[in-house]
Parts: C-alpha cells; sequence; structure tokens
C-alpha cells in the first residue's frame, strides 16, 4: 500500500524526521504515536506531498500522483468560511479531478456520510469545532483516495463528537488504509491494530498492537481500591514492584512471583477496601510511556 | 484549464459574499463624483462652511470639462493605486498564513493557476472600479462643464488600466513570495515612493511604468500623444508580464510555506 523508507527531514540543520521506516497494510488503521514535537505533523505533511523530504522514498503501490491517491485532514483544519458546507466540498470534488457529474453527486454523498447533509446549505463559518471536523472529513475522502492522512483528528473534540468520530473512521477502513496520528491513547485503543511510536523524529518501535503488547507486556496485576489514598498506602508499605495512578496500583509480576494468592492474603490482612483485583493487559498508554520513556 | 474556471468561480464568490463587489465600485464612484461636484459648488461650500470675512475676493480659475478627467485621474493614481495594494497583497499570502490555503495545496492544483485566478479577479475589479470613478467624473463633468473629448478620455482609461495592471501584477507577485504585511510594505513603498521619486529625478529617463501615468495624464490634457507613450506602454507590458511569470513561479515554489 504505502512504503517509507529512510524518510529524512531537516529544516537548517536539525532533523525533525529523521530515518523513518515503515510500511501500511491496506485497509487496516494505523495510529502514529508520539508526544508533542515528535515529528509526526511533519511526517503526515511529507506523505501528503505538502512538504519535501531531505531525503527517503515514499512509495504507494500505484504510479497515479500522490495527491489524488491521498486524503488529508490537518489538526485544524481552515475552509473558506464564507462558502457553504455544499459549494466546499464541491468545488474541492473539481478541484480533486472528479468531473462535474460526478462531483455533484460526490458531495452529496460524503455530507450525507459526515452527518452534514441537512446543514449543506449553511455557510461554514456558522458550524461548531465538531461539524468542522466532519467537513474535513468529508473533504478527505471526497475523491475515494486509497490512503487517508489524518493529523489528530479527535484530540480537538469533546466525548461525544470523539466517538462520532472513530466510529467514521472504523467505517472507512473497510474500504480505505487510515494512517493518523493522535495523543490521546485511550481512543486509539480501541480502534487501532498497528502502531508506530514516534519520538524525537525517529520511530522507536512499530508493529501490530498486539506484538508490541506482547513484547512490552509483564504480566502485572491491578489492584484497584475505594480510597485513593488505601492505593498510596498500599503501595508506600509494599516492597514489589509496583506503580500507582489514582485509585489503582499496579503489580509487576516476575517469574511468577508475585502469585495472585500472595497479593489476596496480603489485602485479607490489610484495612483497606478493595474494589477489584485482577490480571491486566498493558494500556497503550502504559505501553507508550515505557517505549517512549526508555533512553529517556 | 477547468481547475481555473473552478478557482475564479471561488474568487467571483468570494468578492460577492463580503460584498466587495459593491462597495469597492461604490467607493470609485464617490472618487470620481468629488472633483467636478466640489469644484462646481465651491463658491457655496466655502460661503457655507468657510467662515471667511466680510469682503473676501475669491477668483475661481475657469475650469473644463477634461480638467476635472485629469482631477480624478490624480484621485486615482494615489487613492486608488494604495486602496488596491491594500486589498490584494494578502490574497495569496493571507490563504497560506490561515491554513485555508493547505487544503487546495493538497490537490492537483498548480500554483499558476491560483495565481491566475486571483489576478484576472483583480483585473476585473481594477477595470470595474476605474469605469466607474471616470463614468461619474465624466458624467457631472459634462454636466457642469460641457462636452468632453470621448474618444481621448477611452484612451486614457485605457492607459490608466494598464498601469493599474502593472500595480496588481506587481502586488500579487509579492504576496505569491512573501507575508502579507512585508508585501503590502513593498508594494507601498516601491509603487508610491517610485513615483514620487520618477516625478522629481525622472527627468534622466523617459521609460518606466511609472511614466505610463504621467504620460496618461499628460495625453488627456492635450491630445497630442506623447511621442514615448507606445515605447512606455511596451516596457510596463514587459514590466506585468515578467511579475506575472515570478509570481506564479512563487505561488507554486511556497506552497510548502502553508500553515499546516
Amino acid at each position: 500500500m504505502l512504503q517509507v523508507e529512510q524518510l529524512t527531514k531537516r529544516f537548517g540543520k536539525k532533523a525533525v524526521v529523521s530515518d523513518v521506516t515503515f510500511e501500511l497494510v491496506p485497509n487496516t488503521i494505523t495510529a502514529l504515536i508520539g508526544p508533542n514535537g515528535a515529528g509526526k505533523t511533519t511526517t503526515l505533511s511529507m506523505l501528503a506531498g505538502l512538504l519535501t523530504p531531505t531525503s527517503g522514498i515514499i512509495r504507494l503501490d500505484n504510479p497515479r500522483p500522490v495527491q489524488q491517491q491521498v486524503g488529508f485532514l490537518p489538526q485544524y483544519p481552515k475552509f473558506f468560511e464564507w462558502m457553504t458546507a455544499f459549494e466546499y466540498v464541491n468545488m474541492m470534488g473539481k478541484l480533486s479531478g472528479l468531473s462535474t457529474v460526478d462531483a455533484l453527486q460526490r458531495a452529496n454523498d460524503v455530507l450525507r456520510f459526515v452527518g452534514l447533509y441537512d446543514e449543506r446549505t449553511q455557510r461554514i463559518s456558522g458550524f461548531s469545532g465538531g461539524m468542522k471536523q466532519r467537513l474535513g472529513i468529508a473533504q478527505a475522502i471526497l475523491h475515494r483516495p486509497k490512503l487517508l492522512l489524518l493529523d489528530e483528528p479527535v484530540s480537538a473534540l469533546d466525548p461525544i463528537g470523539r466517538s462520532d468520530m472513530m466510529k467514521l473512521l472504523r467505517e472507512l477502513a473497510e474500504t480505505t488504509t487510515i494512517l493518523y496520528s493522535t495523543h490521546i491513547l485511550h481512543d486509539a485503543e480501541s480502534m487501532t491494530e498497528y502502531v508506530l511510536f514516534m519520538k524525537d523524529g525517529c520511530l522507536v518501535e512499530q508493529g501490530h498492537i498486539d506484538e508490541v503488547q506482547q513484547k512490552y507486556d509483564a504480566p502485572h496485576i491491578a489492584i484497584t481500591f475505594v480510597q485513593e489514598t488505601d492505593a498510596l498506602q498500599f503501595a508506600s508499605q509494599s516492597e514489589l514492584h509496583v506503580s500507582v495512578s489514582e485509585r489503582v496500583v499496579t503489580v509487576e509480576v516476575h517469574n511468577n512471583k508475585p502469585t495472585m494468592q500472595h497479593i489476596m492474603s496480603r489485602l485479607a490482612a490489610s484495612p483497606f477496601q478493595v474494589e477489584q483485583v485482577a490480571y491486566a493487559k498493558m494500556t497503550l498508554e502504559q505501553m507508550f510511556m515505557k517505549v517512549v520513556g526508555e533512553d529517556a | 484549464m477547468r481547475n481555473f474556471t473552478v478557482l475564479l468561480q471561488k474568487e467571483w464568490r468570494e468578492h460577492v459574499r463580503n460584498y466587495r463587489i459593491l462597495w469597492l465600485p461604490l467607493v470609485f464612484l464617490l472618487l470620481g463624483m468629488m472633483d467636478p461636484l466640489t469644484y462646481y459648488f465651491m463658491d457655496d461650500l466655502l460661503q457655507a462652511v468657510g467662515n471667511l470675512p466680510e469682503g473676501m475676493q475669491i477668483t475661481i480659475p475657469k475650469v473644463s470639462a477634461v480638467d476635472m478627467i485629469v482631477a480624478t485621474a490624480g484621485q486615482l493614481l494615489s487613492i486608488g493605486t494604495i486602496v488596491f495594494i491594500a486589498l490584494y497583497c494578502g490574497s495569496i499570502s493571507g490563504e497560506r498564513k490561515n491554513g485555508t490555503a493547505t487544503l487546495l495545496y493538497v490537490r492537483p492544483v498548480h500554483g499558476g493557476v491560483i495565481f491566475m485566478s486571483k489576478w484576472v479577479m483583480a483585473a476585473f475589479m481594477g477595470a470595474l472600479t476605474t469605469f466607474c470613478a471616470i463614468a461619474a467624473s465624466g458624467y457631472y463633468a459634462e454636466i457642469f462643464y460641457g462636452q468632453l473629448p470621448i474618444v481621448r478620455v477611452a484612451l486614457f482609461v485605457g492607459i490608466y488600466f494598464v498601469f493599474l495592471l502593472a500595480v496588481i501584477t506587481f502586488t500579487l507577485m509579492l504576496s505569491a513570495w512573501t507575508t502579507t504585511a512585508i508585501a503590502a510594505a513593498t508594494s507601498i513603498v516601491v509603487i508610491i515612493v517610485g513615483m514620487m521619486l520618477d516625478s522629481i529625478i525622472g527627468t534622466y529617463w523617459v521609460y518606466s511604468p511609472f511614466k505610463l501615468s504621467a504620460y496618461g495624464l499628460q495625453y488627456v490634457e492635450s491630445g497630442i500623444v506623447p511621442e514615448q507613450l507606445m515605447m512606455t506602454m511596451l516596457v510596463t507590458g514587459a514590466f506585468i508580464v515578467v511579475s506575472g511569470l515570478l509570481g506564479i513561479v512563487l505561488t507554486q515554489l511556497n506552497k510548502r510555506q502553508t500553515n499546516v
């Protein structure tokens, strides 16, 4: 689908993206994850053809020009606000090379798909943030691109807008390859198959989310306390490898030690009220902290 | 070509939606009316608001209809030029800066098409406003001061329009090249200061785009075609072509400066 080899971008002497190599699997969702300033936007801009790489190769299966095969949504999409949603999408369709009839048809189709059909004759200036983000998706999928590049598509949205957006993306992933950047890991977890971890312009980890999980996952037991103070107290008294986040204490398990029985008996002997004790999978966030934090 | 039509339609729509298509001709209509009206009613105006001492005598020189066109032309050259620089210095760099251009630039649209769509729209506004100003001025000039030499005035409008085209092309080229503020400042300095310099020490050369306005005025005043006019037209034409080509190249090159 898309192959990227040793992609590098320098601004002056500073390398913003260096030696990035990866490949996307067709019709999957890949998350590009990294802290602010890791080079996510620069990478996406190069893939979208907005920036020319300093060196490296971007290869698409199809030899047609990049612009016709790729749909791009910037982090803060800006529209000609004096246009109506329909006028905007229709114009962009024509500029993407659709025939007049097709552009008309597609404009209506994509607006219906993103749920803006009833607002199609309204000026964009009156749109809310969520509506603009959906309009951004509409203009990105207009020309039926095989590859969709989305820069932080959910970060600026409220929870409802976010879940709407993720539903749209999941639907799109049936026919499209999606690469999107994010730093909201909780959302990414629920819809991502592949992950690319970026840090300081370099890809530090990549692969299927399950594989990466396996690689970094030391099995652990998560204890949820009723009181946050109890959690803190338990953690401070413990000689085990633990980490605390709010009411949850995570105990790392090495060579089957400590065992669940050991933990249970410890808890039974303690005065703390426990809500839940369970073997837990590593969350994307913990994985991210581990991968990115490694050489920090 | 299709992209050009689509983008020109976009420019037109923008001009309609922000009412520029309406208020800009109106401003120039007023600009054109001002000179003949104030001249004609100067006496009454002075008596009404002048607070002049008793027995004061003012002789207002006799003017002709053509003098009114000359006066309006002077307005066009100063105020009109500045208005056009101010309105169009941000039309390319502004879209880059506010990020609206980004979603255009990810599509297969050449910078030249973007530049030309803006240029054609600005040129159209230039023609429209020039016509409004001269028509308004000419209308009152004829009412107050008698017959105007229509052909002479029409020819002058043509000459002035070529000068305005040079201003527009230069401004758009700078807008493609730099940021809005720099484009505005440079345009105003180069064109306004250039016009001044040209009139002060311009005796050392005979052909320059700035001279075009001077020759135009000379022609409409006297009715005699200055012998350098043809050559100056050619020089200005070349200036427009070079600025335009430069603008096209710069629009394409500076696509990468768009705010993502």
